[in-house]
């Protein structure tokens, strides 16, 4: 520094050389930093685009039931699907993916025309179900009926709960809180037809019978939801209780009727005057047992269910032979495990 | 001189303009360049929701063909429908067959086994009309129809999904095109500020020795020569312009310093022979004190001397007539220089009137080696330092007087010796009289009152030197000799 015509002036040449090496150097580390993060931020960008890498599976099944979009068939079609993955088996809810609202022949015609390796459907006994699962036999396609039954000789497999042991436990329920004659209404609807009702009626009889308590003398009167269109079942439970065509002991053997049922309670003030017995376990089944509303329900293990299914499948795949019944556990929800379900669906 | 390893004004400057230029081009072809690549792969985003469109719009075709065919059996017809399975079949070969553990590759796969079938069908429903099986036909066309609808809707609602899917592409890849835009402007704005004060400094680097110079040069035009001179740090035009700036100065200074020196020394020569004039004024003077009218004495000598020659006194008219030259000598010399001959001659003249004065007693004997007779010496030199010796070395002694005259060559001078074997002079006499200090007995009676003191000091100033005489005595009795030592 030095004074130059009265004028401070920081003037060194060399002082001012480094400085604007540094200049450059600086434009330079700024280009190179710029170009770094651009880069970074391109390829970001092109992975977006990018074609993934996805696992292979070996075999491609199709999973079709009467009410795909019910927790129940949910749970078992995640737990199917996850155990499947483990086996190669990618298991696909056809009516999930897509938009359009397609019936249940429909979606097994779609299954078939797409070469699917599996089908795994809740049976039903419609012989267009029939048929179409009789095209799918000849096409080389496994077909397994899980939940309920269908054709014998289109199947390969049966998975589901033991009929006799699930109505076992509605029996244990019914003693347990009946002392007195009684008629009792079992209804279903559409996937439980009446020949599946009386002999779910038999069957409850006989475990009676084993249990000793046929001494309580119940009448029972077999229900059957025929229709099928949209909102069906609320609208016919709806009706029963508008023109009281109602039990004092009423058994539902699917999920939508036992909510719809337990709604109507709520809604026509039966609560206490009806003794319902519900199946499956949503989270409003669930909360009607807690509050008392609902006596009991009987429901599958839905991931057991799923993941022997998938299992069931892979076996048949890898070994050409698998059992034609595969048992899965039914178990009971009442006040007195209410809770601990509650919190297990809750962490779902 | 500290010298940097110096680039060229020119190179400077090109350097100022050039490198911000491409670093900014560069940059800016970058960010051009990639910035194209992400807007091409927009187009790309909803590439898959064409395809589908494509794929859709050939099943419909295809769709109508058959219905179209089955409705008139036309060649035109047929026609069509076979363009529009041989388009469907080409669109479904872009569709690949894959195992993808995806649901919409899942779906694409699933479209894909259900448009085969579909193929199949309209082919047999194509080929049961043209064969006239109405029923058969009729069977397959509805069993087509529900195909076309299942591969319709999936087709809809795979397009539905890959939409969603790609319009979060969309976003995202919009947000890294914004992201990159940002960057832009931050990377273009950085580097143009430090393109700026680059170019500034680099400007400054220019500028700084050019201001130093104009400072420096502003001084020493103010007479200030004794002015820090700019230092040259680079070897470009600058630094040219500055050394050469800086030689000039120093000439200009080494130049003045001559000069003044050598009007110094003209100053004292000048001084040196105002005092010569001065001496021999005084010397002058002096005589002219002692012989009062020496043009009356020498005229008077010489009317004497032609008085002694007409009365037959020849050697008394010798006698004057030599005292008259001696004086005429003095007349005419005692302002220039004169030459050692004449000078000798002098002397020769004033050994025989003391001769004749002190009877003949004073023996004079002369050494000369004649080729440096015509040396140049000042006048009145050589007769006062013999008189000097016979004054006060000669006059009182007992024994024989002798008196040595020898010009002879020593190195490069000339020398001149007088020597007697006289009483001979104290060291401490000799020093003083060579330094000036010694003062002699005024009233001394016979000089012709041109003192030693006076010869040394016109010496000196003739020859510059202060070495040119010399008096060497070794001791009383010893005599004493006077040495002028004169240059060739």
């Amino acid at each position: 520094m030095r004074i130059l015509g009265g004028k401070r002036k920081f003037r060194s040449n060399s002082a001012l050389a480094i400085a604007a090496g540094c200049a450059v150097a600086f434009m330079f580390i700024a280009t190179i930093i710029s170009t770094v993060l651009y880069k970074q931020r391109m390829e970001e960008a092109v992975n977006l685009l990018a074609e993934a890498k996805y696992n292979q599976y070996d075999s491609y099944a199709v999973m079709i039931t009467s009410n795909d979009d019910s927790t129940f068939w949910q749970q078992v079609y995640k737990s199917a699907k996850e155990y499947g993955k483990e086996n190669g088996v990618y298991v696909d809810m056809i009516s999930q993916s897509v938009d359009a609202s397609f019936s249940k022949q429909e979606l097994l015609e779609m299954a078939i025309e797409a070469g699917c390796d599996a089908i795994f459907i809740e049976g039903d006994d419609s012989e267009e179900t029939a048929a179409k699962l009789s095209k799918a036999k000849r096409n080389g396609i496994a077909v397994f009926t899980i939940g309920s039954d269908a054709d014998l000789e289109s199947r390969i497999s049966y998975i589901g709960a033991n009929s006799y042991s699930v109505a076992s436990m509605y029996g244990t329920a019914l003693v347990d809180n009946v002392k007195t004659k009684a008629k009792v209404m079992v209804i279903g609807a559409n996937t439980v037809n009446e020949n599946m009702e009386s002999t779910f009626i038999n069957n409850l009889q006989t475990s009676l019978i084993g249990e000793n308590k046929d001494n309580v003398n119940l009448q029972f009167e077999a229900r059957a939801i025929a229709e099928t269109g949209p909102f069906a079942i609320e609208e016919y439970v709806q009706n029963m209780f508008k023109e009281n065509d109602l039990a004092p002991i009423v058994i539902c053997l699917d999920e939508e009727t036992t909510a719809a049922f337990y709604q109507a309670m709520i809604d026509y003030n039966k609560v206490g005057s009806i003794l319902l017995f519900g199946s499956d376990k949503s989270q409003t089944i669930l909360t009607g047992v807690k509050q008392h509303v609902i006596s009991s329900s009987v429901y599958v293990d839905a991931d057991a269910l799923g993941k022997a299914a998938a299992g069931a499948f892979a076996e048949y795949r890898d070994t050409g032979y698998v059992s034609d019944y595969i048992s899965v556990d039914a178990k009971l929800v009442d006040s007195g495990n209410v809770e601990e379900e509650l919190q297990e669906v809750d962490n779902e | 001189m500290n010298k940097e390893k110096s680039i060229s004004l020119r190179k400077k400057m090109i350097l100022a303009f050039c490198l911000p230029t491409i670093l900014l081009f560069i940059v800016n072809m970058m960010l051009y360049f990639g910035t194209a690549k992400v807007l091409n792969s927009l187009d790309e985003i909803y590439s898959s929701n064409n395809s589908l469109n494509q794929l859709s719009d050939g099943l419909e075709s295809l769709q109508l063909a058959t219905e179209g065919y089955l409705n008139t059996k036309t060649s035109d017809a047929l026609e069509h429908y076979y363009i529009k399975e041989q388009d469907y079949s080409d669109l479904l070969m872009a569709i690949d067959d894959n195992k993808d553990d995806n649901e919409n590759r899942v779906m694409e796969r699933n479209i894909k086994r259900m448009s085969l079938n579909y193929l199949v069908l309209t082919n047999q429903a194509v080929e049961s009309k043209r064969g006239g099986n109405v029923e058969k036909y009729k069977a397959i066309y509805e069993e087509a129809t529900r195909t076309y609808s299942y591969i319709d809707s999936s087709i809809n609602s795979l397009n539905n999904k890959q939409f969603i899917n790609n319009s979060k592409s969309y976003g995202a890849m919009m947000g890294a095109l914004q992201t990159i835009e940002r960057l832009n402007i931050i990377t273009l704005v950085t580097i143009g500020i430090a393109n700026l004060v680059f170019v500034v400094l680099i400007a400054s680097t220019i500028a700084d020795p050019l201001v130093k110079l104009a400072a420096t040069a502003n001084t020493v035009s103010q007479g200030n020569f004794d002015v820090q001179l700019p230092v040259v740090r680079s070897n470009d035009e600058v630094g040219v312009v500055t050394m050469a700036f800086n030689k000039m100065v120093l000439s200009i200074k080494d130049y003045i310093a001559k000069l003044t020196e050598s009007m110094e020394a003209t100053r004292k020569l000048r001084e040196n022979e105002l005092i010569m004039e001065n001496h021999v004024k005084d010397a002058e003077l002096k005589y002219l004190q002692s012989q009062i009218n020496p043009h009356f004495l020498f005229n008077t000598l010489n009317a004497g001397a032609q008085l002694a020659m007409m009365e037959g006194a020849d050697r008394t008219s010798n006698y004057i007539q030599r005292v008259a030259d001696f004086f005429r000598y003095n007349i005419k010399k005692n302002k220039d220089v004169v030459t050692l001959k004449e000078e000798i001659e002098l002397v020769d003249i004033y050994i025989y009137i003391i001769n004749v004065r002190f009877a003949g007693e004073i023996q004079f004997t002369k050494e000369i080696d004649e080729a440096f007779l015509s040396t140049q010496i000042p006048s009145m030199i050589l007769q006062p330092i013999v008189e000097n010796s016979i004054n006060y070395g000669l006059r009182n002694i007992e024994w024989s007087k002798k008196i040595i005259l020898s010009v002879y060559e020593l190195g490069d001078y000339v020398c001149v010796s007088v020597k007697d074997n006289g009483i001979g002079i104290e060291k401490e006499t000799i020093e003083k009289i060579l330094d000036g200090s010694y003062v002699s007995n005024p009233n001394k009676s016979g000089s012709n009152g041109v003192g030693l003191n006076n010869c040394i000091e016109r010496l000196n100033i003739f020859y510059e030197r202060d070495d040119v005489l010399d008096i060497i005595s070794e001791g009383k009795n010893k005599g004493t000799e006077t040495i002028l030592y004169l240059p060739k």
